[in-house]
């Protein structure tokens, strides 16, 4: 069975009309299966979120896809549809958890009907039904007396619980791929534990597809199944996550992983890489990474190296330590 | 609470004097022929006479009903004409939007009051209905700027998006999303704005084109009693005190509106 999200050559462009197009997406590539927690790990600005944006179609107006981008859901390709054929997929077919859950939460709307509009917006449904799907869908996503909780304005809640009521009108159209957008940049340590546990399990049991975007990596840890690294609007190694942490390839993501704190590391000093993420218009040639790199070889400043397929599902691009590195 | 209460106290009372007020008190255009003019509250004249020796509680109670029907019929059509249009144009992008923008910002041009005489020109003489819809179709650019100023600063909330990412439509999105934020600074404006409906129908009364003398309206007793100032404090008084009353009711009962709503608090 094909996976339901195929993305072939994504590329978000800022077309501007005195200077040359930004291009804040580069030619991105992957896939996600049913009941698969894929994390997308990049720092800010380097086009994570336009990804997100760009997979149910709510890229500003100021940014078009590239011409070769396919965005292929359940054999549809999405690339290209306007706004009125886009809207069966969003909220019903796939649906997105956005990063501040405060902001993005009607402040004037009691939950249940927010989890309501969800609910009705692809489908009509009676009222009393509508409350007892919303009531039901926040005893799914673990809201302590959701019978009472299901008439709270959204300020009465925290952070966390407002979280998983997103996490609610996510779910009430059924989507069969849930786009997470830093879900948890905006809570506490300990409720962020709780929230990823809580979308782990909700892929389980449905059997939905995640994309889990989001700048830290010691979030995926122990419950993505694969991380796609992504640096400067590319992705630069993609790999099962138990592989990645064991065994990191590229030099970006061993920096990544060197400046996380660890439990085991004793007193070694935390080693952060040096430089800054260079803005979309200032992206170096070749590998966008080598003027930060400290393995970088002449080849890197000149020709970009490709995401080349190595074994175990594990591909880095990467001149010196990927495969491409004897062609 | 307390609020609710006070609201509910005030709107009563202004409705109880609108309602019965007329039928208890005294006939507000017997003129005191016992050379009772001018004179100041006694048992016989609650609220004392005017200068035609006219009872003030009687006229102030036949007053509440044209004025505050007047003011009611005004706020309501500026209000729903000025949420209509300031949503669309602020809450949407698109030619329509543009031309609704132009459209609000031309009627802001015009002066009120000019454009009232030009209706009543053309329209002719007017009844308190006619009085109250025309300064309805008049006050509503004030609220469509305020609704599209605050439409369009929600547009782009997050929450407007959310709802887009879960398919919610563009018309289903301005109003469940956009439209009721925009309600709380409208709820205020249109409090406010009946302050301003009761003094300019007095106004146009002084034109000689709102309710004529001697009919009763608060208006038109603030302005007849303007020449009375020191030797009658009482003519003023009395209906300065009704309007704030009216205004104070209508303010706190849209605070009580609005909390009912629970408009983003925090």
């Amino acid at each position: 069975m094909t996976p339901p999200l195929i993305v072939r050559d994504l590329r978000v462009e800022f077309p501007r009309p005195e200077d040359p197009t930004v291009i804040a997406v580069d030619g991105i590539a992957f896939s996600v299966d049913r009941g698969e927690l894929v994390a997308l790990v990049g720092e800010s600005g380097c086009g994570k979120s336009l990804t997100a944006l760009s997979l149910l179609g709510l890229l500003p107006g100021s940014a078009r896809l590239g011409p070769d981008t396919s965005i292929t859901f359940q054999g549809e390709e999405l690339a290209g549809l306007d706004e009125a054929a886009y809207r069966p997929f969003r909220g019903a077919r796939m649906a997105m958890v956005f990063q501040d859950p405060t902001a993005s939460l009607n402040p004037v709307m009691r939950i249940g009907s927010q989890i309501g509009e969800a609910l009705t917006a692809h489908r009509s449904l009676p009222p009393a039904k509508v409350r007892e799907r919303a009531i039901a869908l926040l005893t799914e996503v673990g809201i302590a007396d959701p019978a009472r909780r299901v008439d709270a304005w959204p300020h009465q809640l925290s952070g966390g619980m407002q979280q998983r009521v997103m996490l609610a009108i996510a779910l009430a159209g059924e989507p069969e791929l849930l786009i997470a957008d830093e879900p948890t940049t905006a809570l506490d340590v300990t409720v962020q534990a709780q929230i990823l546990e809580l979308l782990d399990t909700l892929r389980t049991t449905r059997g939905m597809a995640v994309l889990l975007i989001t700048h830290d990596l010691g979030i995926v840890a122990g419950r993505a199944d694969r991380v796609l690294v992504m640096y400067a609007g590319r992705i630069v190694e993609s790999a099962p996550t138990r592989d990645l942490f064991r065994a990191p390839r590229h030099p970006y993501t061993r920096g990544l992983l060197r400046s996380l704190p660890r439990l085991e590391a004793g007193t070694e000093r935390l080693m952060p890489i040096q430089g800054t993420v260079p803005s979309p218009e200032q992206w170096p040639s070749g590998c966008r990474f080598h003027p930060r790199c400290p393995l970088r070889i002449a080849r890197c400043a000149e020709a970009a190296p490709s995401l080349e397929p190595g074994a175990s599902r594990h591909h880095v691009a990467c001149w010196v330590t990927g495969e491409g590195r004897h062609a | 609470m307390r609020t609710r209460h006070l609201a509910i106290g005030l709107v009563t009372m202004l409705a109880l004097l609108a309602v019965i007020g007329p039928l208890v008190t005294g006939d507000p255009y017997a003129a005191g022929l016992d050379g009772a003019r001018l004179s100041a509250p006694s048992w016989q004249h609650l609220l004392g006479t005017d200068q035609f020796g006219r009872d003030v509680l009687a006229r102030l109670g036949h007053g509440a009903r044209l004025s505050l029907g007047i003011a009611t019929i005004a706020i309501g059509i500026a209000a729903c004409l000025g949420l209509l249009l300031g949503v669309v144009a602020g809450g949407t992008h698109g030619p329509v939007a543009a031309i609704l923008s132009r459209g609000i910002d031309l009627a802001l041009a015009l002066p009120r009051v000019v454009v009232l005489l030009v209706l009543v020109a053309v329209l002719g003489t007017l009844g308190p209905i006619g009085l109250g819809l025309i300064l309805g179709a008049t006050g509503w650019p004030t609220i469509a700027r305020l609704t599209r100023g605050e439409a369009q600063a929600i547009r782009h909330a997050p929450h407007v998006t959310a709802a887009r990412a879960l398919g919610a439509t563009p018309f289903r999105r301005l109003m469940r999303e956009v439209l009721p934020g925009t309600l709380p600074p409208v709820m205020v404006a249109a409090t406010l704005g009946v302050a301003d409906v009761l003094l300019l129908e007095a106004g146009l009364s002084f034109l000689g084109i709102g309710i004529r003398p001697p009919t009763p309206t608060w208006g038109g007793m603030l302005l007849e009693a303007q020449p009375y100032l020191a030797s009658a404090p009482w003519l003023l008084l009395a209906p300065a005190v009704a309007l704030i009353t009216a205004t104070a009711a209508a303010t706190i009962g849209g605070d009580v509106l609005r909390s009912r709503f629970r408009m983003a608090q925090e």
